[in-house]
């Protein structure tokens, strides 16, 4: 007898236990996976195309239902939200401008017209002096003004 | 229980016949899942571990059957896809159980006693004890040459670790839990280390 079967002899032997019928459960449990993964297979294998796209066609119908939504709300929480701003802006800036048009324009008009009325005034006072001053320097005896003025005859 | 036989097997469970794969199916799992299970246990500690581990071992052979190119053995195929599973669990619970690569053996302590599926003599739980305290891959290169008796050769195909690394790895292992069992059971008898070369389990 070697050293080797004197040390195979002395070893300590197996200290550990398995639960009561645990190796025959195993078998059972193992052939009972081996079979639900072999249907497993063949059930993947025998799917059609729908079963194997519709995964993606689910996650794609879900993000294009995800962008309508926020198309929509910003369409009539967003845009035309800032459209209506923008219009309301401008129409405010319109008459803003209209009216201090408006204003302008009367002023300078009025301005216009008064200086027109003082330089009628001035003018018709500068007539009338000019016209009372020609007829007491050559008179015409008695005739009357406005005769005289509007005698086309005359050439005065 | 032959290469022969394995090759018969594997053909089996290639097969387009569905009876027939699940046939060598079952017959795979009658002729290796106590061994696998027995080698997982001793490295993970955990029954419940182990079983998780057996299954999901089991479950890649019956999924990926077509894929085993036959360079290596049906047994080491399987060995080294447990090997690799329970080694990934155990990095997995470094962060719990595992926190500390050797925390004294609290780590076994909890799971054997929250489990109470451990008895034996004292030497028994000291060995156990001392394995569950080596890091990860020692303990499996422990497990697979002083358990198992595996050759080298069939270990160095198992863990893709060169049969010089092996040993070297097995040296240290056998030393620490020799030291950790005496520690554990005073006036204990037990060695783990090889003799010698020519006695190192090549056949």
């Amino acid at each position: 007898m070697n050293a080797s079967s004197n040390r195979r002899d002395t070893r300590p032997g197996n200290p550990y236990r398995v639960p009561d019928g645990y190796f025959a459960e195993l078998r059972n449990t193992l052939r009972e996976r081996a079979g639900s993964e072999g249907a497993g297979e063949t059930t993947v294998q025998g799917r059609g195309l729908w079963q194997r796209i519709r995964g993606v066609a689910g996650l794609s119908a879900a993000f294009g239902c995800l962008i309508l939504f926020a198309a929509t709300g910003y369409y009539f929480t967003g845009y035309r939200a800032g459209q209506r701003e923008q219009l309301a802006s401008q129409e405010q800036t319109g008459e803003m401008l209209l009216g201090y048009h408006v204003y302008t324009e009367d002023i300078e008009k009025l301005d216009a017209y008064a200086s027109d009325t003082v330089a009628a005034d001035e003018d018709r006072a500068g007539f009338a002096e000019a016209v009372t001053e020609y007829l007491d320097t050559y008179g015409y005896g008695g005739t009357d003004l406005l005769a005289a003025l509007t005698d086309t005859g005359n050439d005065w | 229980m032959t290469e022969t036989d394995d090759i018969r097997l594997i053909e089996r469970l290639r097969a387009s016949d569905r009876g027939e794969r699940e046939a060598a199916f079952a017959q795979l799992v009658d002729r290796y899942s106590r061994r696998i299970y027995w080698t997982v246990r001793k490295i993970v500690v955990s029954h419940h571990d182990a079983d998780d581990v057996v299954q999901n071992v089991f479950m890649k052979v019956w999924s990926s059957a077509d894929r085993f190119r036959g360079e290596s053995g049906l047994f080491t195929w399987l060995y080294r896809i447990a090997v690799n599973e329970s080694l990934s669990l155990i990095r997995s619970r470094r962060a719990g159980l595992f926190a500390s690569l050797d925390d004294g053996g609290a780590a076994f302590d909890r799971i054997v006693g929250s489990e109470g599926l451990f008895d034996g003599e004292a030497i028994e739980c000291a060995l156990a004890r001392a394995v569950a305290r080596l890091p990860a891959k020692q303990r499996a290169v422990f497990t697979l040459r002083y358990w198992d008796e595996m050759p080298y050769e069939q270990m160095s195909a198992v863990l893709d670790t060169s049969v010089g690394a092996l040993k070297a790895s097995y040296h240290h292992a056998a030393a620490k839990v020799e030291r950790w069992v005496r520690e554990d059971v005073s006036g204990a008898v037990f060695t783990a280390s090889e003799p010698s070369a020519d006695d190192s389990g090549e056949k």
